[in-house]
């Protein structure tokens, strides 16, 4: 409404396909020419119904560069064998810069190929040589390549080395994959890094290490002892941080050149002839001396990333990108004004379609799990500076505008929400939600910085700097708080607790005794019979793998080894150690995370409630039931679906017993113990194992069959069970203490495009966060109740009972009502979903 | 002992009724019967069953356990969730409300509508949004059907809820006596208020009485200075066009109090299934749902007089804030 | 024998004329880029299909 009259053409037309909610167009229509032709010029890496794009291809000139020199420091310590292959790589990768693009950096030789590494397991190899449409042409010679990489690294990889010294029981158990997934190894991994330190520039850490390294020769030739025979060791080390320290400036330098040659022999306009001049005399600079502006500063970033990612499979990405970057923001744009704001948005948008761009191999059934994405990268936004002040910038204003700008879905951000966070900064937050890109997912800073206090004793400044580790998980970004490895192969399938305690430790899906036996449950006399069976199963389960993750972890520098990690990691370089040595100071940082857990709430009340409590069933019938997978038993199913309380419901009923599950976890957590002698607290969340699970789960008195998908995950109600609104999903989700009842705890939550239209909108949205701060929940991201919600839910309403068409005075749910009032509410996209 | 009322259901997360996030309590049992009625369970003062046909699967299970032979035989699911159909469960002629076919059905196709509850009952159920009202103004709506039929347990629960300390906001059609309405509204902390006509004779035709009593109770509210919303439900063919918006604004703008906000709701046909699962007929089933921009052009006839409008009633708009906190989270 | 110096393509290295980039250019289905594979000046450049005489 107001006056109209001065608008452009192109103005009215953004604000037309605004009102349709059409944000790609949007943001089509909004981003400057050369954000355009960047973002149009991705090859998509995320698998897409687990199939790679057309086009997209294995990368065999990283392979082959590395083994070559691989091989030929055969026998050499592992860390140096291996930064002579990765200088190799460096000095030899074909590079390349796309037109208009001004960061450089990318993981393998051309913009459609993704890499994969090889040094991890053999079971991956073996799948590229079988995965159709990857290989490069020409097939015959590519496949030849392929068939000698995998002989070569059969029984060598990281994985084979660490199976060799699994306990043999457990690692049947593990391998059955019932359990748990992931592998403890640094193969397969992501690491926080802390650019406080990595930014004095490489040369400086050069010049570190070349002094650790007199310092411990002089010693070495002194007076021998116990004390100096570790020292020998160390040299090699150190040595292969330098290897790979040069080679990373060296691979710099490249495009340095290639960006003069371009500007000298090729280019034409003047102003990219500017642009590759500006770009060469960065990569002169970084990462070899600290950045002195802002491209720098993202560029060395860049070049961090894309070198950790040569040496190894990163799939996440730790990162705070507002907070490293912004104070450079500040100096280019706001004091020194060499920067206009625009200029300033276009770098930040083509770091995230340089980070976007990143692609690495992953199996088949773990890209399933991933629906379109490389890897799940959370960038951390926003929280607060060590001194508990503020820490949002400019800079978390430029991503959050670039994100609706270039609308990547990998890397995503997660919001630290602090009561300091200014009005503007949350409306950005709300924006991006609003524009349907589903982050960033808020977390509770300060209830996070307690909870990262209370279960590895970070002190509270250290904790304050903490990143997303992967999806979840606070890690802190300093000396001693970052953590190098991925502790989260911990990864616990749940739902088998509560699948074990009912049949006795016997896993009826993989047909195997897996956990102790516990019992007959006909057997039991009440329900705390049953309870104790579910916290030894629990106890069990967990323990298998902690065990395995905490013996992976302390043979990780044996069997992988990580000389470029090992070189920006400050206590690494210090004493001479890999990175993943957990004896130089690490603070441990690890937790198990849970796939699958509301199951056992829901599952055990079920039972309390019609066994033991209204005896409505017996313990036998339940058995039967569950015995047959409920097939012959649907009226009895359906009745421990919809009259069996449920987690999401406030009613205390089922909660208390969620807090009684979470509180026995949490006691365990703290037997459990990390190599650095630190506590295992559970993390829920699911990525995706509730398909990757859905048929390694039987059926359960929740009412679930083998073959169904399980919860969303994390502590999300199942899908269609939170009948009394979001309300009250927020309300019983409050009932347990965030900081001390476990690490993290993953909540989604559907909101309606139309409820959060406008200025109402943004009211609505921020008393609702203001109520889940003070409810103390640690996590909420949004997803929005689109037209594709809406047609989802008339396909399959089972599990989308929750939607609720709202508006005034007027409420139902929306698979309730007739085929022709559903249709009519999706063309209207209604006011109001809840 | 608290005496009960009827109670269709308490609906939490309720963010068009009043400011902020509210829970509405619908009440059963209303004088009027509007022909839109969007909540047509909350009309008849008794319980009643829905048959929700998408979630019948024909088992027969209620029929073996009707007394009254008031359960219709089973067919074909398919055919009984045709668009068309005029299939339904009950002959609700026959039916005395037994509700043994409901405890019947696995399936949770028939449902009771009406539960007795009491003050307590729907006190406690409300107050767990507690920190959701306190962040958003928010409060308790108490709407029907007409609240106003339950005279004393509408006393009773605002008197409960004023105990607890929750915001109260009373909806009404306004067609009572003022000696029964004029204390409610007195003792509740703002009103929504329905207006349908100005034309008594168009009024009577669509909601069953005249509007004398209504625009009387209207200035009646208006002159205790109680803080009201007015709620015109705008239907095709009946009040949506301009000219009589224009009439309707200069008549509220020279009543003797001051209408704080004025909401206009378009009308739509989402309640239709409700009809049916009720087994009634509904005779704007087939009338066309209203283009919600549409009431966006009538809100001007009010603008211009200097009211405040929205169209659809959201308890967020900015001159929805009101007391409580609001600042950011 | 034609070698890489040879080639248009070829840009010696300042600090050792021995060696160099070959930069190239290549247009994809999705972006245009300069590409640089580093090479010896004296490599056989009789089989590079990219071959162009300076
Ligand atoms: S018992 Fe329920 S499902 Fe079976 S016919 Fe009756 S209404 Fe339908
Ligand atoms: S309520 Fe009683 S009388 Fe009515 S249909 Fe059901 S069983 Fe029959
Ligand atoms: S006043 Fe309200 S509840 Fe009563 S009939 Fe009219 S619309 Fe329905």
């Amino acid at each position: 409404m107001g006056q109209s009259t001065a608008r452009t053409e192109k103005e009215s037309s953004v604000e037309e396909l605004k009102n349709r909610r059409e944000w790609w167009f949007v943001a089509e229509k909004t981003r400057s020419k050369r954000l355009d032709y960047l973002r149009k010029g991705v090859w998509k890496k995320g698998a897409i119904g687990g199939n790679y794009a057309p086009g997209i291809k294995i990368d065999l000139t990283f392979p082959q560069l590395f083994i070559d020199k691989w091989q030929e420091h055969e026998g050499e310590a592992i860390m140096l064998q291996k930064a002579h292959a990765l200088a190799h790589v460096l000095d030899n990768i074909p590079i390349f810069i796309t037109d208009n693009s001004q960061i450089m950096g990318y993981i393998g030789s051309a913009p459609h190929n993704i890499v994969w590494h090889w040094q991890g397991i053999s079971m991956v190899n073996e799948e590229i040589y079988n995965e159709e449409g990857i290989i490069p042409e020409p097939e015959e010679e590519s496949l030849e390549i392929l068939a000698n990489l995998n002989d070569y690294w059969g029984g060598r990889t990281a994985v084979d080395k660490l199976a060799r010294v699994l306990d043999p029981e457990d690692a049947v158990k593990f391998m059955s994959g019932a359990i748990g997934w992931g592998t403890p190894t640094s193969a397969a991994t992501y690491s926080t890094k802390d650019f406080d330190y990595i930014f004095k520039g490489f040369e400086a850490i050069l010049a570190e290490v070349e002094e650790r390294m007199e310092e411990t020769e002089e010693k070495l030739q002194g007076n021998p002892s116990p004390e100096i025979l570790p020292l020998y060791d160390k040299l090699p080390r150190w040595e292969a941080m330098q290897i790979v320290l040069e080679a990373g400036i060296r691979y710099a330098e490249r495009y340095a050149r290639l960006a003069r040659t371009l500007a000298e022999h090729f280019e034409s306009d003047p102003e990219r002839r500017e642009e590759l001049l500006r770009i060469a005399e960065t990569c002169e600079r970084v990462p070899a001396k600290p950045p002195r502006n802002l491209q720098e500063s993202l560029q060395f970033d860049h070049f961090v990333q894309v070198l950790s990612r040569y040496e190894t499979f990163e799939g996440a990405w730790p990162h705070r990108p507002d907070y490293i970057h912004g104070p450079y923001y500040d100096k280019d744009v706001n004091q020194d004004k060499r920067l206009s704001k625009e200029e300033a948005l276009d770098l930040v948008g083509e770091h995230l379609i340089r980070t976007h761009e990143v692609g690495i191999f992953a199996p088949k059934w773990a890209r399933e799990g991933l629906q379109g994405i490389t890897g799940t990268w959370v960038w951390t936004m926003g929280g607060v500076k060590p001194d508990g002040s503020d820490a949002c910038n400019d800079m978390t204003v430029a991503y959050m505008q670039a994100a609706r700008l270039v609308r990547v879905s990998n890397p995503t951000f997660g919001f630290r929400w602090h009561p300091k966070v200014k009005d503007e900064v949350m409306r950005e937050c709300f924006e991006c939600i609003r524009h349907g890109l589903g982050y960033p997912s808020m977390r509770n800073d300060p209830v996070l910085v307690a909870n990262t206090v209370h279960w590895y004793g970070h002190p509270v400044e250290e904790a304050r700097t903490w990143v997303h580790q992967a999806c979840m998980s606070p890690c802190p970004t300093t000396k001693y708080g970052c953590q190098p490895m991925r502790m989260a192969s911990a990864t616990a399938n749940c739902a088998k607790m509560i699948e074990y305690a009912l049949h006795d430790g016997y896993d009826p899906v993989v047909n195997m005794q897996m956990g102790p036996k516990t019992g007959d449950p006909r057997e039991f006399k009440d329900f705390e019979d049953l309870f104790g069976a579910w916290v030894k199963q629990m106890e069990w389960l967990r323990n298998i793998l902690v065990r395995t993750v905490n013996l992976g972890r302390v043979k990780d520098p044996e069997f992988f080894g990580r000389p470029f990690l090992s070189a920006i990691y400050e206590r690494a370089v210090e004493t001479g150690t890999d990175a993943c040595d957990p004896s130089n100071g690490d603070r441990g940082n690890a937790w198990v995370t849970g796939f699958t857990w509301v199951e056992n709430a829901d599952s055990l009340a079920a039972i309390k409630k019609f066994v033991y409590d209204e005896k409505k069933y017996t313990m036998d019938e339940v058995l039967d039931a569950l015995n047959a997978n409920w097939v012959g038993y649907e009226e009895m199913r359906l009745d421990f679906v919809k009259n069996a309380p449920k987690w999401g419901n406030d009613d205390d009923y089922v909660d208390d017993l969620m807090v009684r599950c979470l509180r026995e976890v949490s006691r365990h957590s703290k037997e459990n113990r990390c190599p650095s002698n630190n506590t295992w607290p559970l993390l829920p969340e699911n990525v995706s194992g509730n398909i990757h699970y859905a048929n390694l789960v039987g059926a359960l008195p929740n009412g679930r069959r083998l073959g169904d998908a399980l919860y969303d995950g994390g502590i999300s109600p199942g899908p269609g069970l939170d009948k009394k609104g979001p309300t009250a999903v927020l309300k019983s989700c409050g009932k347990f203490d965030h900081v001390t009842d476990g690490r993290a705890f993953l909540l989604n939550q559907r909101l309606s495009p139309t409820q959060l239209s406008g200025e109402k909108g943004y009211q609505l949205w921020k008393a609702y966060m203001k109520t889940w701060a003070d409810l103390g929940l640690d996590h909420v991201q949004f997803n929005m109740v689109d037209d594709a919600t809406l047609r989802a839910a008339q396909k399959d309403p089972e599990k989308y009972q929750e939607v609720i068409v709202r508006v005034a005075g007027y409420s139902a749910h929306f698979v309730d009502i007739s085929r022709k009032t559903q249709d009519n509410i999706i063309q209207r996209t209604v006011q109001g979903l809840g | 002992m608290q005496p009960g009322a009827l109670v269709t259901e308490i609906q939490r997360f309720a963010v068009n009724d009043g400011p902020g996030f509210r829970t509405n309590v619908f009440l059963k049992g209303c004088p009027l019967s509007c022909r839109w009625c969007h909540n047509p369970e909350t009309i008849a003062p008794y319980p009643e069953i829905y048959w929700k046909r998408r979630s019948c699967v024909q088992c027969g299970a209620c029929l073996d356990a009707c007394p009254r032979d008031a359960v219709n035989a089973p067919i074909h699911p398919v055919e009984a969730q045709k668009e068309e159909s005029t299939y339904h469960k009950i002959f609700r002629e026959r039916c005395d409300l037994c509700m043994k076919c409901v405890d019947a059905c696995r399936y949770g196709a028939l449902e009771i509508v009406g539960t007795e509850l009491t003050v307590n009952e729907i006190l406690d159920e409300v107050e767990r949004d507690r920190p959701f009202y306190d962040n958003s103004g928010g409060g308790m709506t108490v709407s029907g059907g007409e609240p106003t039929a339950h005279p004393e347990f509408l006393a009773q629960l605002i008197e409960g809820a004023r105990s607890r300390g929750i915001h109260i906001c009373l909806d009404t059609n306004g067609y009572c006596q003022w000696d029964v309405l004029g204390p409610l509204v007195q003792s509740v902390d703002m009103v929504l208020y329905d207006l349908k006509h100005l034309d008594s004779a168009r009024h009577a035709e669509m909601v069953g009485a005249g509007n004398e009593l209504i625009l009387e109770n209207l200035a009646g509210i208006l002159r205790a200075g109680k803080e009201i919303w007015l709620r015109q439900p705008i239907v095709p063919d009946y009040n949506d066009s301009w000219e009589y918006h224009v009439k309707a604004a200069e008549f509220l703008g020279q009543l003797p109090g001051r209408i704080q906000r004025i909401d206009l709701l378009p009308f739509h046909t989402w309640c239709e299934d409700k009809y049916s699962w009720l087994g009634l007929d509904w005779s704007l089933r087939a009338a066309e749902p209203m283009d919600p921009s549409m009431v966006e052009i009538l809100a001007e006839a009010y603008q211009a007089r200097g009211f405040a409008v929205t169209a659809g009633g959201s308890g967020f708009e900015d001159n929805a804030v009101r007391g409580g906190c609001r600042h950011a989270p | 024998m034609a070698t890489c110096k040879d080639c248009k393509g070829f840009f010696a290295r300042e600090d050792d004329q021995d060696r160099g980039d070959c930069v190239m250019r290549v247009t994809d289905p999705r972006q245009a880029y300069y590409k640089a594979v580093p090479v010896e000046a004296d490599k056989d450049a009789s089989k590079c299909s990219s071959f162009r005489k300076r």
